[in-house]
This record gives C-alpha cells, structure tokens and sequence, in this order.
C-alpha cells in the first residue's frame, strides 16, 4: 500500500494514548491525492484526534504518519504541507479579512503587491472578492468559513484539513457550503480531509469514506458501498436508517453466501456481498434493509420486483416529498415471537395517494437490497 | 398595602449617603489645598496656590513620588508580565499540582498585608539583602501578581484555542503566534493588569514601610508628615495631585481597554469603569 504512488497521506499502525485512554487504536489508512475524504465517526471517536495528529498537533504514541511519502514525526505542524480550516474557523479578529488571508504569507518573500494579488485571487476563489477590506469580527457564520476556507488555500497546501467546517451554520447554509466545497476541490485538486459527524454530509461530499468508531476504522469504502453494503451493524445503524427483522440461517451457499429464513419475508438466497458483521452483541442473526428499498403496492397496482409480503399500516408520516409508512409485516413473529415495526419510505409523486393508518397492504421487494448481519 | 411602598426611596436615600461617606473627603482633599489658612477647617481663608508650590520644592516630597511612580511602574510591569505567564499556563495547560499551584499563587491576595511584609522583612534581612526600593518592588509584585492574574485569565479564558493553533497551522513560530494573535487580543486585559497593579503599589503602606528602609514612598512619606500641622495643607495639595492624576490615569486606561475591544468586536467583560 505505501509504495501506491498516488498516496498522499498514510498511517500505519498510529497509536494515540492520553493517559490511560486509548484515542488511536491502530489506525492504518491510505489517503489518495487529490481525493475528497471523510472521517466520519460519533463525537469521541477519534476523528478529530486523527485530523489533529495529520495537521501534526498531536504527537503519536506509536505508528507512523506519511504525507507525500515523507515521515512526519519530526516535522511540527508549522512545516507540513497541511493547512487546517477550524471548526471555530479561528479567525484572527483583530486583523481585517485581507490581513487574515494573507496571514500565511509573512514568511514569504514576494513583494506586497504580488501578494494582495494573491490574496484577492484567493478572496475570488471563495466568492468573496472586494471583502478584503473589512473587519473580520463583522462577518457572518458563512463569511468566516470562506475566509477560513481562503487563508488556508493561498499557501497551496498538498493537503487540506477540514474539522467539522459546517456545523455551525444553518441547514440552508450547510447545503450550500457543502457544494461550494466540492467545487472548490474539484477546481483547486488538493487532497482534502474533512472531519465530520453527520452522516449525510460525508456521503454528500466525500469520495470516500472512513467510518470510525472507538478509535478503529470500522469501514472504509465510498459513499454507495458504504450505505448499501454496511460493513457491520453498527455502521449500518449509524449511517441512514436501516430495518432490521430477525433471520435463521437454513444452510451455506457454495459462493459463501447463506439461505436464510427472514421474519415478515420468507426464504431468500443471499451471495456473500451481501453478508455483513453483526454487533457482538446482538441477539442471533440479522437481515436489515433500507426503508427506500421496498414499495408499497396500492390495491389492484402491479409491480415487477421479485417478491411480495402483506402488511399492515401502523402510522403515517407525511413529510410533503415523502411519505414514512410504519409496518407491520404479516409473520414477522414468525422466528422470536416479537412483532417487528419496520419503516418504508415512500416519494410522494402525483396521482398516487397517500395510504391510510390501519390498511392492509403489499410490499414488493427484491432480495438484492437485502444485508445479512451474522 | 400603600401603593409604591417598594418604590425604593429608602434605597435611593441609602445610596445618596453612600457615595456622600464616599466621595466627600475626597472633594475636600482641593478645597483646602487651595485655602490659604493652615488649619484644615472651615470657614475657608482665602485661595491660594502656595501649597503646591511649596510641594513642588520640597525635596523629600519629590525624591518620595519619584520613588513611588519608580515602584508603581516596575512593580506593574513585572506583576502583569508573571501574570501573562501564569494565566496562559493555567488557561491553557493540564499540569499536575496545577490548583495548588494556582492557590498558592493566588494567596496573597487574602493574606493580611501585614504578614507578607514581615515575613519577607525577616527572609530579606536574613538573606543579607539591603533593604531599597527594589525590594519593595518585589514585595508590591507578589501582591499586585493575584489581581494581574485574576483579570488576565478572564481574558486568556475567552480566547479560542484554535487561534493561535491556526496561526501556528499556517506557518508561524509559536512565539510568532502568540506575539501576533494571542497579545493583540488579551491587550484590553494586560492594560487593565497594569492599571489595577499600578493602583495598589502607588498607595499600599505596610509593605513600603518594612521594607523601603530609609527611602520614602508617598504613602510612607505622608504618614511622617501628619505629625507635623504645618505640613497638612502641603499633603492636602499633594492628594489633590493624586486624585486628578487618577481620573486621568484611569480614563486613559479604559479609553484603550475599550477601544481595544471594539476593534476584535469582543463583548466587554469587565474592567473596572
């Protein structure tokens, strides 16, 4: 993997202890150039403190970081090719935003005209231009992002660092930033690596993923693979909802996958990519799905997926572009005794109405969109 | 009940006599530096301004203030300069022994001045030290540094860490980081650590009269003088310095303090106008 020449950031075997605590449990992750990456965790996980040791703010217990080939434990975080945008954005407020962008320039010998040039150049880039003159402590949430965003750019880092850049704004503000900040990759090519809890912006915004847990990286895959094929329940329960209805398994396929019987759905025959880690301590086996992936049939409609249930409607959740339908799958009690609730979503389109609390219903599925947890 | 019964005209009386008890002395502190007569009583004599001439060549009285403003300046200088150290270590720092590191040095400020002075009068003699102005300045130090760090600590307290982290992210030293983010932005705090300290050394006795041996501070001088009636009028003129050279102080003070704010756009907390 370290001889991959288009690595740009490696870690191998990184330990991180504070005190007794282990933050770092072996993290060994190979970051491509050019990629948009995410590390994407709950808060405690070691996402940041992995961000933190790159940017080369934290020291490592053990292990080894590279970027761009070269070993970094000697290397302090004010000579790496890494620049970090702050999840506070860290504005100096003193200065005006002109003076916070071209704060990284100090050390540079260009002369002062070529660098306002630069500094304009990178106001551009962030949609800011003609803002140099202002106060920095007078602009808004989003402002201080792009200047952020900008301060960090100007020095032409090989590596980007991005601590939960757009928790602080507001979810219209959030949605735009996050396709600024595509763009803004695509059009600057750096590596950026962005720390993030929120599921849906890492799926938006990453090209891939790594799905962190306790200090170990439980998943690392692009954003489909991850939401499609969890690797284990746990990541499946943290990314997107997923159902869950108990299984037992009949017997072994010769690809490695299994024939199992499914509470509320029957028998199905399931290959080995579809066959995930169930959670240590989860009751038996698993069979989850993802409320998008079935159809609830109206009566007399007909559907051209391979398998049907009845169910029963137990709540509706109009959202105006979707519809949640709680479930109750017929036989669902079958394996353990428990009725499982299970949630379908459906896009509202027009001409279809919406079914109502207490109806007796179908449900057309195909057994692709199914995860065996074992 | 009486309507407006809590209308608190009690209060409003409680609070006039207050500032009177106050600021009363203080306002005759110029009016009989003014008054001709010798005697601090009314009805006044006439005005004259021959006190403060009479201050102004008296030789001792100078050698005292020089002194007095020698110990202030030095005295706040190096309180708020430990107190940057000490502030920044424990705002942001994790160290063992750390609260009663910080206790410690925050004792003296609860600690009866008297006790400090003796202690180090006992400790500076057995060490064979001369007793100078510079020792004053070192007992003035060790009480002004609790104030100092009091307020300081506010100040490095509301600071967002990742600040200076950023300016270290993007290529500074850490001195460079801390001389080009950090002390811009604690500014307001340093120069209300150098006022408060200032204050408290101009006019604190106890300690310049242990250990200032035979040179005079301006409290330890005016206390010599008060035996001798004839020279209370030149004291009166004296104080009437002090109190303008005060006001001036501290409204300049705060002048800075607050512009100093209003250029991060920070919130005002504190300061002591």
């Amino acid at each position: 993997m370290s001889d991959d020449p288009k690595a740009m950031i490696e870690c191998q075997a990184v330990q991180k202890y504070y005190g007794d605590y282990h933050a770092l449990r072996g993290i060994d992750l190979t970051i491509r150039a050019g990629e948009f990456f995410s590390l994407l965790g709950p808060s405690g996980c070691g996402k940041t403190t992995l961000l933190r040791v790159i940017a080369g703010f934290e020291d490592i217990s053990s292990g080894a970081v590279l970027i761009d080939g070269n070993r970094m434990e000697d290397v302090p975080a004010n000579k790496r090719p890494t620049n970090m945008v702050f999840q506070s954005y860290a504005i100096f407020p003193h200065l005006t935003v002109a003076e916070n962008v071209a704060f990284g320039l100090r050390r540079d010998p260009r002369g002062k005209d070529e660098k306002a040039k630069l500094v304009e150049e990178a106001l551009g880039m962030v949609g800011l231009k003609g803002y140099g003159g202002r106060a920095a402590h007078a602009l808004s949430g989003g402002q201080r992002q792009r200047v952020a965003l900008a301060r960090a750019l100007i020095l032409k880092p090989k590596v980007l660092l991005l601590d939960e850049p757009l928790s602080a704004l507001d979810r219209k503000m959030r949605e735009q930033m996050q396709v600024e900040l595509i763009k803004l990759q695509r059009q600057v090519g750096i590596t950026f690596v962005l720390v993030t809890h929120d599921q849906e912006e890492a799926l938006v915004m990453s090209g891939r993923i790594a799905v962190m847990f306790e200090g170990e990286i439980a998943q690392l895959d692009g954003p489909e693979a991850l939401y499609a094929r969890p690797a284990n329940r746990r990541v499946a329960d943290f990314i997107g909802v997923m159902n869950f209805l108990p299984a037992r398994i009949l017997n072994d396929l010769p690809d490695g996958g299994f024939r199992v019987e499914v509470a509320g759905l029957g028998e199905v025959d399931l290959p080995a990519r579809q066959v995930s880690r169930a959670n240590p301590d989860d009751e038996g086996v698993m069979v989850g799905f993802r409320p998008e992936t079935m159809t609830l049939i109206g009566p007399g409609q007909s559907h051209n997926q391979a398998r049907e249930t009845a169910a029963t409607i137990d709540e509706v959740v109009y959202y105006g572009d979707m519809t949640y339908y709680d479930l109750r799958l017929d036989g669902s009690a079958r394996l353990d005794g428990n009725p499982r609730p299970v949630r379908i979503s459906m896009r509202n389109v027009f001409g279809r109405d919406v079914q109502d609390v207490g109806t007796r219903t179908r449900l057309a599925w195909s057994p692709g969109s199914l995860v065996l947890f074992r | 009940m009486r309507p407006g019964a809590f209308d608190g005209s009690g209060l409003r009386i409680y609070t006039i006599m207050y500032l009177l008890f106050l600021y009363a002395p203080i306002a005759l502190l110029p009016i009989f530096a003014f008054n001709s007569g010798t005697i601090i009583a009314f009805p006044l004599q006439g005005f004259t301004t021959g006190w403060f001439t009479q201050m102004w060549e008296n030789a001792t009285l100078r050698r005292a203030l020089a002194n007095s403003l020698t110990i202030a300046v030095s005295s706040a200088i190096l309180a708020t300069c430990l107190g940057i150290f000490a502030a920044r270590a424990s705002t942001r720092f994790e160290f063992p022994g750390k609260g009663g590191i910080m206790g410690l040095i925050m004792v003296p400020m609860v600690l009866p001045e008297i006790i400090v002075a003796m202690s180090l009068l006992v400790v500076l003699l057995g060490v064979g030290v001369n007793l100078s102005i510079l020792t004053v300045i070192i007992g003035h130090t060790l009480i002004c540094m609790p104030y100092g760090i009091a307020i300081l600590s506010t100040a490095f307290s509301t600071l967002d860490k990742s600040l200076e982290e950023a300016a270290y992210d993007l290529g500074e030293t850490k001195w460079g980081a801390f001389r080009l983010v950090t002390l811009p932005l604690v500014m307001p705090g340093i120069i209300s650590s150098l006022l408060i300290s200032f204050t408290i050394s101009l006019d604190e006795f106890i300690i310049a009269f242990f250990l200032s041996g035979n040179e005079p501070t301006l409290p330890t001088y005016i206390f010599s003088q008060l035996r001798f009636p004839k020279q209370i009028p030149t004291i009166m003129a004296l104080g009437t310095v002090l109190v303008a050279l005060s006001i001036v102080l501290l409204a300049a003070g705060e002048y800075f303090r607050r512009r100093g704010i209003a250029k991060i756009g920070g919130k005002d907390t504190g300061g002591f106008l």
